[in-house]
């Protein structure tokens, strides 16, 4: 019955703006509120940020991906429905924009010759002295990056949908119900991609782990 | 994959926090009697600390820079498109529509009624029949049929 679901749908909505301040902060953008964005904005471009981060392993590309998922938010302002909670609604913007520009085929070329930029000038890159931390001591830092090195490479292996999912979870801790909304999928299945994902980084990290102690 | 009592999937969820309470003990139990399971969750407990622990960056200066310039570009655009949007809302196109259709008939029903005629074109009217007698001019009874040969030029 269309009237019952409508009904339990609007619920729903009201529910999520008495709860969720962030998408009570995003209605007010809807209604021309620039700073409600500002605050939205400030709140989450670190998170956004480190998160795209997590997924390209290059910080230039990452911030360029946190200000077009930005961009689409405050774009999708005017028409903009609560159907989940904000933050949830601006992570599936997140991964649609990251997936989306690893799908280009340019990508690959463009974050090695970044990479190599950033190997040749020591910024940039996940091995960024400015992303270390500072209190490590020279060989702690060395292996801290080679660390990371190792595990940007790892993730860069998983299939897409995998790694998004592994993230989402391990490091954004959603719930696999918000997951399933963020890359449209199941429970199930988004329960199936982090297993499979942690899998297939197991079996990665023992055969790196394996060819360095060789 | 190392994996003898089927159970890694569960592992999984179990580090999720999204295996039911009664299943999650259950398999807590099996885990502490059994190597191999024990074993999958340790390594999946390391691993998803090295993800936890890949190294976080801090915005660039140019970040915000660059984000809000683009955010006021979006709304210049905004405002150019706003002028429009007025005009293409509500009862205005029809009512446009409806304007420029009247405007467009009466330029057509009204083409070439108020023609000025030029000096000459009167004095050959007001003397037509002293310019027949001098043999002037031909055929004046023709143009008692003017408005037929204004539509074959017309036509022509």
């Amino acid at each position: 019955m269309a009237w019952v679901q409508l009904f339990l749908k609007r619920r729903v909505t009201s529910n999520y703006m008495r709860t969720d301040p962030d998408t009570q902060l995003m209605l007010d953008v809807k209604a021309g509120d620039q700073a409600a964005f500002q605050r939205l904005f400030d709140r989450y471009k670190k998170r956004i940020i480190n998160y795209c981060f997590r997924f390209c392993g290059n910080s230039a590309v990452a911030e360029e991906l946190a200000q077009e998922t930005f961009l689409r938010v405050y774009k999708a302002a005017p028409r903009y429905r609560p159907k989940a909670k904000f933050q949830t609604w601006l992570y599936k913007i997140a991964t649609n924009v990251s997936l989306n520009e690893m799908r280009k085929p340019i990508y690959r070329a463009r974050l090695d010759s970044l990479d190599q930029a950033a190997d040749d000038t020591g910024q940039g890159s996940a091995a960024d002295p400015a992303v270390a931390d500072e209190r490590l001591t020279p060989d702690a830092l060395l292996a801290a990056k080679e660390r990371d090195r190792l595990m940007f490479r790892v993730m860069d292996q998983l299939p897409q949908q995998q790694r998004a999912a592994l993230l989402l979870r391990v490091h954004e801790a959603f719930s696999y119900r918000d997951i399933g909304l963020q890359i449209d999928c199941s429970e199930n299945q988004v329960k199936t991609l982090i297993h499979r994902g942690r899998q297939r980084m197991k079996k990665l990290m023992a055969s790196y782990w394996g060819d360095r102690h060789e | 994959m190392n994996d003898p009592c089927n159970t890694a999937h569960l592992i999984s969820a179990l580090l999720d926090g999204e295996l039911p309470e009664a299943e999650a003990n259950r398999l807590r139990r099996h885990i502490r009697a059994c190597t191999a399971c024990s074993d999958n969750l340790e390594a999946l407990v390391q691993n998803d600390a090295l993800i936890r622990e890949l190294p976080e960056i801090e915005p660039s200066d140019q970040f915000e820079r660059t984000f809000w310039s683009k955010v006021e570009s979006i709304d210049r655009q905004r405002e150019k498109s706003a002028w429009w949007r007025f005009w293409l809302s509500g009862w205005r196109p029809v009512a446009a529509g409806a304007l420029a259709g009247a405007m467009a008939a009466a330029l057509f029903f009204n083409a070439g009624r108020d023609r000025q005629l030029s000096p000459e074109e009167i004095f050959l009217a007001e003397n037509a029949e002293l310019l027949e007698a001098f043999e002037l001019i031909e055929n004046l009874d023709i143009l008692e049929h003017w408005d037929a040969i204004e539509l074959m030029e017309e036509q022509s």
